[in-house]
């Protein structure tokens, strides 16, 4: 199928209002270039089969109407220049840039052959299944992996929100969000609304306008901040030793939740010993902030009731210290009393995809098609065993130590679904793993560096060309339908899937009824079909969900070991760790002694967000290029006039690793000592600064936050 | 009655939706000619520094200087809704519009012809809002008859004054 | 006055149309009388050199239209200028013998363009000047005939001629007695990027350079330079100056200072006299003197101004500063105020190696911005004209350490002073 589009920038449209007679129609789907906590819900406005324009959807009660930069740019999206048409095949070897445009049979004759044999020759297990952006076709691929008899299967979730989800889980056995219209005092911990969840900050702002209390925790300088009573500008990676104090001050000031502590907790007489060591003074000490405003931060949230703590999906979390700094801020909710309160952190589990809405499905269950104990163990079982116990992925980080050591068994093949190999630290040297790899499929829309590494690439579809369930905390669910057919030969991930299902996995009985009835398994709990929300193309508002109470606790205890909230967690002593959440330096640090800090004075934060690009999903596309044409590294101007740089220079910025080439941005948004690079720039790869060693020993995530570096002008 | 943008620089944050939400709507190139534009403005506070955006495009003035400076009379404004607009078929691009706007509204995309943001007209005509208000994440972006919009920015102001008596903790309800 | 005033307006520029317009709009539903020494549509002699470069048609240079006077009830008296006015008298003569007596009367008959005085210039056929509709018409003729020109000037216009010509395939040797192109204009270290880009475009470029006489011949013209040399061309473009047509005016009666000076009600030192348009000296806010800008939406605000004050309303318009942009020989150019002011209080910031094929160059006075020059980096000409006119001061927000201002700088200083509070 041919696209009539001009195929550099976005089709020319002459606008025009839709309207009866002028044959342009709005047809509704959802974008899907961000996270599954937006997924805004989209007018697209088609023309003879062409997307003219596109807008958000007013009656979506997520999004509103609204979109952001990445949102609004869809037409370029759909329609760049290097979007991939077909099949190709990888011509000459592991170095070659070549491809070959294959038919859709050959290419899945061809993965169905190789998988199959590989399978036969090194087991089920030496094949990987990794999912990258976007996450709806996850449960699918997961299910696929096991049903083949693979318990390897990945996701960009090694280094975004599972670690996050650990720490609650050692200290709760589950996570609370804070509930925004009923909370009084929100401590915003590393993350920035404004530029991640654009659908949704806009109920923060008029919950400001209300009167909520906002503190905010992190060392740059926001769009949240000129909103926040209180700004707590921490050093990275000392979010553990902050919350420690704040804890150190509401315990010594008797300001904790007697009720709840006595009853439900474990471990609270260690915690107070602890936290004893983290008083204002020593806690200003360490994470530079005042001690006043450490005080002042811990009364407010305190006495506030009720009081909650919205964090950012890993920004906590991506440190050599990561899970136990979670902890620590994470133990702050339950020794306030507001875990599972209204108005508090309140306990909704994911309906589906990550989002919790009051609905159940069984998507847990369609996805472990087969339990871990009937599989050979996972990459990096040994490695990092609360991970494994915890979390029912792999983490990925480990895959390039075991394409190398072939321990306990060798990797032979991996199918990627939007896999980008940038993710990783030491990219490059990731890269090179991957090509050891005997058969490397990667699916993408485009034909990005990751794809060229690939022995096959296969074309997929964005969220305009296909159907996906898509679940919105709201209440509101929406099954989309196409608002144009797969452009030339890409197809919707999931309709590879179910393929590869048919080939690989013929005894799935469920795969094999297709992929609307495995929806369909899913939903079943909730009462709701694929036919009947097809009959809602813009989305169906579920009506008279039962939202969970609230202290389910207080019936059901805690889904922790003890039954208990864990100020001293059972599961990290069960595997020889700190069960406090101790705090400990990031081990690069510019007090650190090592090898690897000598020389580099300058802290190191990457992986911000920006409001126009997420990950390198848009930096193709000319229209959110332009906002930021050049990869920039974040400088406060008195480092950079201690080093002669002035605005706008070029400079290098260095690791012990390696270095990269940028410009300067200089700005007060970071504190003086810090510098702050934006990741995932083809051009500009900072992770090729980080060690693939530099994880969190717990979650297996990099310290992609807490580095050293140093910064010097160079000549154009 | 004269249309007009309301903003509320404490609700923006900088996101750019409204820029591009502006491209889409008019097919821009994204080389660098914006019918909307975001600056970002840092100034120094104690302590640290407070960050605001400023977002403009044309407004459509009242007395618009790029009409008088005109040779042509291509620039022009509309009766019904002061929308002002060009007639690119009367247009030399000669720059005086460029000029003589304090806001830097005129654009020449390709070199040429002005253009520049024409208050979504076909949209407004239609009663939709411009293609940026209706983007703009954080609601900061506004618009309507600007008697109207003055009274909601007085409303608006009211209750912040108001809300401090009422959720002061302490306070008297 | 019981009865509605007459209204008498000399000139039929962009400044006596505006007046007529700003009158009507103000509620003047007396007579409105208007005198020129041309006939037809008012004309825009800025638009001439589109029509020259064949970018609009002949008609188009008349952005009024021929249906004006009727439709704003407009007594035409066309083709005779005034040849006195009587300001103590409120009277008019015509050339061709006509009295016209008013209430209120607004001057706007602009300026003529002058020639140098060159023994041979002033007598031949083949020397042109670019003013009215006619000279417009006769030059277009001339062109397909014309291998070589020599103009006159390299002022903004003289430079925009002579690409126009090399349009046409005609050799152009442009010449002008200061040492440097436009130099009220531009910069010496702008002109000079200028002048090199005007050469490389194969304009034969003579600055410092004076003619001592144009020699008429059968099918050429010699045009003698002092220093000896000479060039055979075939038609001669003046482009070095105007002259304010205000022969008719007793300097007894009406305030002259090679133009007429004005308040900012247009009002000149003559009872219920009015002038606007190239013929006036009104204010310029920065320097806080009178000057003539020449400049077609200086003459329609001014015209404007006045047309409302005749009417019975009190307006003002504070004037402006000179400000020009043009594009030529694939260069846009910009020049705001005052670009000569030297000194100890004046700092000048530019990126004068031009880097990035951008150049600015900035000149502050006592750390307020007084005069701008730009080329190829013309996006925030019309805010820095505001800054210039709102007389900002800089210190708050510019380094003056700084050695290349960017086009990203200067917007946030810009947005800083529109959200100062």
């Amino acid at each position: 199928m041919t696209c009539k589009q001009p195929i550099d920038g976005s089709p020319v449209s002459g606008y025009e209002v839709p309207e009866e007679n002028n044959g342009i129609e709005i047809h509704k789907t959802i974008c899907s270039i961000c996270n599954p906590m937006s997924h805004c819900g989209i007018d697209a406005h088609v023309r003879d089969g062409v997307v003219i324009k596109v807008e958000g959807t007013k009656e979506n009660p997520h999004n509103g109407g609204t979109l952001c930069s990445k949102g609004a740019a869809n037409r370029q999206y759909i329609y760049h220049k290097d979007r991939i048409r077909t099949p190709l095949l990888k011509k000459g070897g592991k170095e070659s840039g070549e491809f070959e445009p294959v038919s859709w049979d050959e290419a899945m004759d061809l993965l169905t052959s190789r998988l199959l044999s590989i399978k036969e020759e090194s087991g089920p297990e030496s094949v990987v299944f990794y999912a990258g952006y976007p996450k709806w076709m996850r449960p699918f691929l997961k299910r696929l992996a096991h049903s083949f008899g693979s318990p390897n299967y990945c996701s960009e979730s090694s280094t975004c929100s599972k670690a996050v989800a650990i720490a609650n889980q050692l200290n709760y056995g589950t996570a609370g969000r804070p509930e925004l219209p009923k909370t009084k005092c929100l401590m915003v911990w590393s993350n920035n609304p404004f530029y991640s969840n654009t659908s949704g900050v806009r109920k923060l702002l008029d919950a400001r306008e209300r009167g909520l209390k906002i503190i905010e925790v992190g060392p740059l300088i926001t769009p949240l901040t000129a909103h926040a009573d209180i700004h707590l500008r921490i050093r990275p990676g000392t979010s553990g030793a902050l919350a420690l104090g704040i804890a150190h001050v509401i315990i010594e000031e008797d300001l904790f939740d007697h009720d709840f502590v006595e009853h439900w907790t474990l471990g609270f007489e260690e915690y107070r010993a602890y936290t004893g060591e983290f008083s204002p003074h020593v806690t200003e000490r360490i994470t530079g902030v005042p001690a006043d405003l450490i005080v002042k931060a811990a009364r407010l949230f305190a006495t506030t009731k009720p009081a909650s703590i919205l964090s950012g999906a890993n920004a906590t979390v991506h440190h050599t210290n990561g899970v136990q700094n979670h902890r620590a801020l994470s133990c702050l909710i339950g020794l306030t009393g507001n875990y599972d309160r209204e108005g508090g952190n309140y306990v909704v589990p994911p309906a589906y995809l990550y989002v919790p809405n009051g609905l159940i499905t069984r998507q847990a269950q369609f996805e472990q098609s087969r339990p871990y104990e009937e599989m050979p163990p996972r990459i990096g079982q040994n490695r990092f065993p609360v991970w494994c116990r915890l979390v029912p992925e792999v983490q990925a980080m480990h895959l390039p130590f075991q394409i190398e050591s072939k321990e306990p068994y060798p990797l032979r093949a991996m199918v990627g679904f939007g896999l980008n190999h940038r993710m990783w630290p030491a990219s490059n040297a990731f890269a090179e793993s991957l090509k050891k790899l005997d058969f490397l499929v990667n699916v993408e829309l485009f034909m990005t560096d990751s794809a060229r590494l690939a022995d096959l690439v296969l074309p997929a579809c964005t969220s305009f060309e296909r159907s996906e369930l898509k679940f919105y905390p709201e209440q509101y669910v929406i099954w989309t339908s196409p608002a144009l057919e797969p452009l030339w030969e890409s197809r919707p991930d999931s309709d590879i899937i179910f393929e590869m299902a048919k080939r690989l996995t013929p005894d799935d009985a469920l795969m094999k009824k297709g992929y609307e009835a495995c929806v369909d398994w899913m939903l079943e709990p909730t009462g709701l079909t694929v036919e009947q929300l097809k009959q809602y193309p813009a989305g169906y508002a579920v009506k008279d969900v039962v939202m969970p109470p609230y202290e389910k606790y207080k019936a059901n205890g805690f889904a922790t070991p003890s039954g208990k909230m864990e100020f001293t967690s059972t599961i990290l002593e069960e595997a020889g760790l700190d069960p406090l959440p101790r705090f400990q330096e990031p081990d690069l640090n510019p007090y650190s002694a090592s090898e690897a800090a000598k020389g580099f004075p300058l802290i190191l934060t990457t992986g911000a967000r920006l409001p126009m690009f997420i990950h390198s999903r848009t930096f193709r596309l000319a229209w959110t290029r332009s906002l930021r044409p050049e990869p920039m590294a974040d400088i406060n101007p008195q480092d950079a006039e201690d080093r002669g740089i002035a605005p706008g220079d070029r400079i290098e910025l260095s690791t012990h690793r390696s270095a990269i080439r940028v410009k300067a941005n200089l700005t007060e948004i970071v504190p003086p000592g810090v510098v702050n690079m934006y990741h995932a720039y083809p051009d500009a790869d900072v992770n090729l600064l980080i060690d693939p060693d530099y994880l969190d020993p717990i979650s297996g995530y990099p310290g992609f936050k807490s580095l050293v570096c140093e910064v010097k002008k160079i000549s154009t | 009655m004269q249309l007009g943008f309301s903003f509320d620089i404490s609700r923006c944050s900088g996101c750019m939706a409204c820029m591009v939400a502006c491209m889409d709507q008019n097919d821009l190139a994204g080389n660098g000619a914006t019918f909307r534009h975001i600056t970002r403005l840092e100034r120094k506070a104690s302590p640290g520094v407070t960050v605001s955006f400023l977002s403009l495009s044309c407004l459509h003035c009242g007395d618009a200087p790029c009409i008088m400076a005109c040779p042509t009379g291509a620039i022009y404004k509309r009766e019904e809704d002061g929308i002002v607009n060009v007639h690119q078929d009367l247009c030399v691009g000669c720059h005086s519009c460029a000029l003589a706007c304090p806001f830097g509204a005129p654009q020449f995309p390709d070199g040429g012809k002005m253009t520049k943001c024409n208050f979504c007209l076909e949209r407004v005509e239609k009663g939709m809002e411009p293609a940026c208000v209706r983007a703009c994440p954080t609601k900061a972006l506004g618009f309507g008859p600007i008697d109207e919009l003055s009274n909601e920015k007085a409303d608006r102001a009211s209750r912040a004054i108001l809300s401090s008596y009422y959720l002061n903790p302490g306070a008297e309800k | 006055m019981t009865q509605s005033p007459v209204l008498l307006i000399l000139g039929n520029g962009g400044a006596a149309i505006h007046a007529v317009m700003a009158s009507r709009d103000a509620g003047h539903t007396g007579p409105i009388h208007l005198v020129s020494d041309t006939s037809g549509p008012a004309f825009n002699p800025m638009l001439a050199p589109y029509f020259l470069a064949e970018k609009i048609r002949f008609e188009d240079c008349f952005p009024f239209g021929e249906d004006f006077y009727d439709r704003h009830h407009v007594t035409c008296h066309f083709g005779s200028p005034a040849a006195t006015l009587n300001a103590l008298n409120k009277e008019v003569l015509l050339e061709s013998g006509e009295r016209l007596s008013y209430d209120r009367c607004l001057v706007a008959t602009g300026s003529r363009p002058t020639l140098p005085s060159i023994p041979g210039l002033n007598n031949s056929p083949r020397v042109f000047t670019l003013r009215t509709p006619k000279d417009t018409i006769a030059l277009h003729q001339a062109l397909s005939s014309t291998k070589h020109a020599l103009v006159m000037g390299a002022s903004m216009i003289g430079v925009k001629l002579a690409e126009i010509l090399m349009g046409h395939g005609i050799k152009v040797t442009l010449v002008d007695v200061a040492d440097r192109v436009m130099p009220n204009a531009a910069h010496p270290d702008c002109a000079s990027h200028l002048a090199r880009k005007i050469r490389e475009k194969g304009v034969d470029l003579r600055l410092d350079s004076r003619l001592k006489g144009i020699e008429d011949g059968h099918k050429t013209m010699a045009c003698h330079f002092e220093t000896g040399q000479s060039i055979e061309a075939d038609l001669c473009l003046v482009s070095t100056g105007v002259k304010p047509n205000l022969d008719f005016l007793d300097p007894d009666h009406v305030e002259l200072d090679q133009g007429i000076p004005v308040d900012e009600r247009m009002k000149t030192n003559a009872e219920e006299l009015y002038a606007a348009g190239d013929i006036s000296r009104g204010f310029n806010p920065v320097t806080g003197k009178k000057e003539i800008i020449g400049l077609w939406g200086n003459a329609c605000w001014q015209g404007r101004t006045a047309g409302l004050n005749m009417a019975g309303s009190d307006t003002v318009y504070p004037g402006t500063i000179p400000h020009h942009i043009s594009s030529f020989f694939g260069l846009d150019f910009v020049h705001l105020g005052n670009i000569n002011r030297s000194g100890e209080d004046v700092k000048i910031l530019a990126n004068r190696d031009f880097s990035g094929g951008a150049f600015y160059l900035l000149v502050f006075e006592k750390d307020i911005l007084v005069g701008v020059n730009a080329i190829n980096t013309i996006s925030h000409a019309g805010s820095l004209k505001s800054a210039i006119l709102q007389k900002y001061v800089w210190s708050d927000y510019l380094d003056f350490r700084m050695k290349n201002p960017t086009d990203e700088q200067i917007d946030r200083i810009l947005a800083s002073f529109r959200t100062k509070n």
